[in-house]
């Protein structure tokens, strides 16, 4: 029987530990507020936004541009749907809620495969892109592939404490009364978990088209290849329609997502 | 013999929880099972249903033991186990008729429970299961969305669906009110009846299980007290019981309600 509150010490250190340690990351980031607003560094953004109007749009710019936004999307849903795949088996494949407490599952299957896991998320998915590039040759395909695999970690790491964090009285009851792993997951688990995971994946959806994007800069296609062709080019007009179309690419983005999940409430 | 309890004894967490515990009950036998708030009743039903394996004893369901079957055969035994559970377990945002139809998932192959969830291939034979426990109209509503005694209801319904050869229920009417809680419990005697299956209730209304069921077995501080046809329960036996609880509904039965310090005994 359990009649003492927990330490006051320990409910203390929790409490503190946040602050504290987003004190350290600032510390360690040394990012310097002041400069940022310099009367220079203002004049240089001011000349530089002030190029960006007009945006190009002459028609084999817009050709173009139209082009790497179909390269950047398609890449962003291809790469999401690679990283379902890589993760949502992984997820199942690492958790308690499948495997059950059985030590010897645990072992073999999930330890190894949240080591899998790690080391998928754990390299940026920029980092992926370099090396991929390095694999496959420039272009899309690095892309993708980088995506796929740095999400596909997060995804299966997401899914699975999503899945764990979840009562697992229902999912206990269905086994227990003779149900498979799989049917009691879908019938126990799911029907709670599904807007989290839902609303996990689009949101990760968002961060894909974004980079996406960005991994065009390491000459993985899309939009990123584009500006960083223009911004070398010093074109600023070419920039400045490059951003808009990214701005309306993320506006949609975001409104598919709040629909998505505005339907599963 | 349905379910054979053998000088079984449980530890959970360190702790001991039931200890030597003997009991029998042949095919076709309903029973209820009676005692004070943490005497172990929802750890005895445990043992039953095969969720806790005893750390000594022996514990036979349907002429088997649990504790001694591979996966497949724990499986097929465990279908012919049906648990209604204190705090009903079912997902608040699913579907009653999902939450009810889950009753099969062990008969039926993983193909057919997932297509069910878009296309109920028994939506009659669950609905006849609802209208069985008094709730026809809530086939479609959420499971969060039910109040307590509803959720309890399809929680009783899922069991009925299920059909099992013991049917083990944990407090099944304790969010009911007095009469539909009879009438609940009645709709699960008739059900074990027509199929000749075993039944075992945990009670907190004792004059539910006087009143309904003609054996009755007293649990208290993990140990059996008494295991007796209805009629030579003695309301001695029940102040023995509940000794040191004055939460029961003793006075219901004309039995003096102690003071908790004039009857020794730890409590919880
Ligand atoms: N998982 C567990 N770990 C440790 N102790 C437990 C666990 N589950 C139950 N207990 C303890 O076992 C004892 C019996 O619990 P149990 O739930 O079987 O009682 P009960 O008779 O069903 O009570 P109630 O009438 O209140 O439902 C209690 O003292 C409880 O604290
Ligand atoms: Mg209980």
């Amino acid at each position: 029987m359990r009649l003492r509150h927990p330490p006051l010490l320990r409910g203390l250190l929790q409490t503190l530990a946040l602050p504290l340690l987003l004190w350290l990351l600032l510390l360690g980031s040394q990012l310097n507020f002041a400069e940022l607003f310099t009367p220079g560094t203002l004049a240089t953004l001011g000349k530089f936004l002030a190029d960006f109007f007009p945006p190009s749009h002459d028609a084999f710019f817009l050709k173009s541009l139209g082009e790497a936004t179909i390269t950047t999307v398609a890449v962003a849903n291809l790469g999401m749907l690679l990283a379902f795949a890589i993760g949502a088996p992984l997820a199942l494949l690492s958790s308690r809620v499948l495997l059950g407490d059985s030590p010897l599952l645990l072992a073999v299957l999930a330890t190894p495969i949240r080591a899998l896991l790690l080391l998928l998320r754990g390299v940026p998915e920029l980092v992926w892109a370099l090396l991929l590039v390095r694999v496959v040759g420039l272009g899309s395909p690095a892309a993708l592939l980088a995506l796929g695999l740095a999400y596909g970690g997060m995804l299966g790491k997401v899914y699975a404490e999503i899945l764990e964090s979840q009562p697992q009285a229902p999912l206990q009851a269905l086994r227990h009364a003779g149900s498979g792993r799989i049917a009691a997951l879908v019938y126990g688990l799911l029907p709670n978990a599904l807007p989290e995971l839902v609303s996990y994946t689009v949101y990760r959806w968002e961060c894909a088209i974004r980079a996406s994007a960005v991994m065009g800069l390491v000459g993985a296609g899309g939009l990123g290849q584009l500006m960083d062709t223009s911004v070398r080019m010093l074109n600023g007009g070419e920039v400045g329609a490059i951003l808009l179309v990214f701005m309306v690419l993320v506006l949609l983005t975001e409104m598919v997502s709040w629909l998505v999940r505005k339907v599963l409430a | 013999m349905s379910l054979s309890v053998e000088r079984a004894s449980l530890k959970l967490g360190g702790k001991a929880i039931l200890q030597d515990i003997d009991l029998q009950l042949a095919q076709g036998e309903q029973v209820a099972l009676i005692g004070p708030s943490g005497a172990g009743k929802t750890s005895l039903l445990g043992l039953a249903n095969s969720s806790h394996t005893p750390d000594s004893g022996r514990v036979t369901v349907l002429g088997q033991q649990p504790a001694r079957l591979g996966a497949r055969a724990l499986k097929v035994l465990r279908s012919e186990i049906g648990s209604v559970y204190q705090v009903p377990p079912l997902p608040g945002r699913q579907r009653a008729i999902h939450a009810v139809g889950a009753g099969q998932l062990a008969r039926q192959p993983l193909w057919r429970s997932l297509l069910d969830l878009w296309w109920p291939a028994q939506t009659a034979a669950i609905a006849a299961c609802l209208r069985q426990v008094a709730l026809p109209e809530v086939l479609y509503q959420r499971c969060g969305e039910l109040s307590g005694g509803q959720r309890q209801r399809v929680g009783i319904a899922r069991m009925l669906y299920q059909a099992p050869q013991l049917l083990l229920a944990d407090e099944p009417v304790s969010a009911l009110d007095p009469l539909q809680g009879r009438q609940m419990l009645q709709v699960l005697q008739d059900d074990a009846r027509s199929r000749n299956a075993t039944l075992l209730v945990s009670l907190h209304a004792v004059d539910l299980a006087l009143e309904l069921f003609p054996r009755v077995i007293g649990l208290r501080q993990g140990r059996v007290l008494f295991d007796l046809p209805t009629a030579e329960v003695t309301p001695a036996l029940l102040q023995a019981l509940y000794a040191g609880d004055e939460t029961v509904a003793a006075p219901a039965l004309d039995i003096p309600v102690f003071a908790g310090s004039s009857v020794s005994g730890p409590r919880c």
